[in-house]
């Protein structure tokens, strides 16, 4: 999908269509765009069941706000915009919440995989099993992230997109964008060693971090 | 040292010349901060793009068909006008118009009515320190405030 040219013709055909009310043309819209919209929301949320409800409620904002839609610009990072702005209220919403800082892993293995993980990285001669806990512990470590330099993170460095794109999906400038991602990368590797340190110390406790 | 090490991001971006490249690999053989940024960095990344994304269920025709038959609703279009910016903005708005609509009036009625305090307070017979006339008609109250309160 390209994220960086005009709305192609097909596009604006068929968002056209879909303002009039023609619900395959938006069909057709919501074929081309989930898996980038999924993808996006399943790597900021993490593996929360709202996955699907969240690509429904994105996809409603984005019919709800299509007459304003310029086609100018490509319908791609528009879209994106919506599902980063949802995600971003997600994950508003959720720190209001009280929720687990640690996974479900014994301090051990957390220890462990926490040392694998700074230390070797290639990780594709894990088992599958340790591969699920080891996403967890990336996932917690992820989850501690500030919403707008989380979301800035996984639209740079898992779903590859350029700082010009993630610019413009978060509607920020360039320098904005780029500074999140930094700072979020700075973020991830001060906590892990608070991680760490806190593991081996035997201190379990949400304070520490 | 430390200036190598503020170099990570550029270097993880592809910012650096090939020059500046060179020396940052020789850096991170010996920095063992940066090398561990890397690593954790790159295994992160690593882990989370390569979880299979679960197949989602609803086609593409029922997300459509639903949101059209959302979109119409009451709930969510009210929703959708107070979006946080909006309805802060909104409020904002309110609060400055009930500002004004309400601050300024009765800001009006009191400076008019400590007006009035005064001159009731320097006509009052019981006040020998004031210069104005005891009695006084409201012809005479009228022309003693045109001339400035200065009527012999």
């Amino acid at each position: 999908m390209a994220l960086t040219r005009m709305t192609d013709s097909a596009d604006s055909i068929l968002i056209e269509a879909a303002i009039n009310g023609d619900k395959t043309a938006f069909a057709e819209l919501v074929g081309r765009y989930r898996p980038a919209v999924w993808g996006t929301v399943r790597r900021t949320l993490g593996n929360s069941s709202e996955g699907e409800d969240a690509v429904q409620e994105v996809f409603l904002r984005a019919l709800v706000s299509l007459p304003r839609f310029d086609r100018r610009y490509p319908f791609g990072p528009w879209i994106l915009r919506i599902a980063s702005n949802y995600c971003i209220d997600q994950l508003r919403r959720r720190k209001s919440r009280k929720y687990r800082l640690w996974s479900d892993l014994s301090e051990a293995e957390e220890e462990r995989l926490l040392r694998t993980m700074s230390t070797k990285p290639n990780i594709e001669n894990l088992a599958l099993e340790d591969l699920t806990k080891y996403l967890e512990v990336a996932q917690s470590l992820l989850n501690r992230l500030k919403p707008r330099r989380r979301m800035a993170f996984v639209l740079r460095e898992i779903e590859g997109h350029s700082y010009e794109a993630v610019a413009r999906i978060l509607g920020v400038p360039e320098v904005t964008a780029r500074v999140r991602v930094w700072r979020a990368r700075a973020d991830l590797h001060q906590r892990f060693r608070k991680y760490l340190a806190a593991l081996e110390g035997g201190i379990r406790n949400e304070k520490t971090l | 040292m430390k200036r190598l090490c503020d170099w990570f991001n550029r270097h993880r971006d592809g910012m650096l010349d090939p020059e500046q490249q060179r020396q940052f690999e020789s850096h991170m053989a010996v920095c063992e901060e940066c090398r561990t940024r890397s690593f954790l960095l790159n295994s992160l990344v690593r882990v989370i793009k390569e979880q299979e994304l679960p197949v989602l269920a609803g086609r593409p025709e029922q997300v459509a068909a639903h949101a059209y038959e959302k979109c119409g609703s009451w709930d969510v279009l009210l929703l959708f006008w107070l979006r946080p910016a909006r309805a802060w903005s909104g409020l904002a708005l309110l609060v400055i118009l009930f500002s004004f609509l309400w601050i300024l009036p009765s800001a009006q009625q009191s400076s008019a009515n400590s007006e009035y305090e005064v001159l009731m307070m320097e006509s009052d017979p019981s006040n020998p320190g004031g210069n104005t006339p005891t009695t006084l008609t409201d012809d005479k109250l009228e022309r003693w405030l045109e001339q400035g309160g200065n009527i012999q």
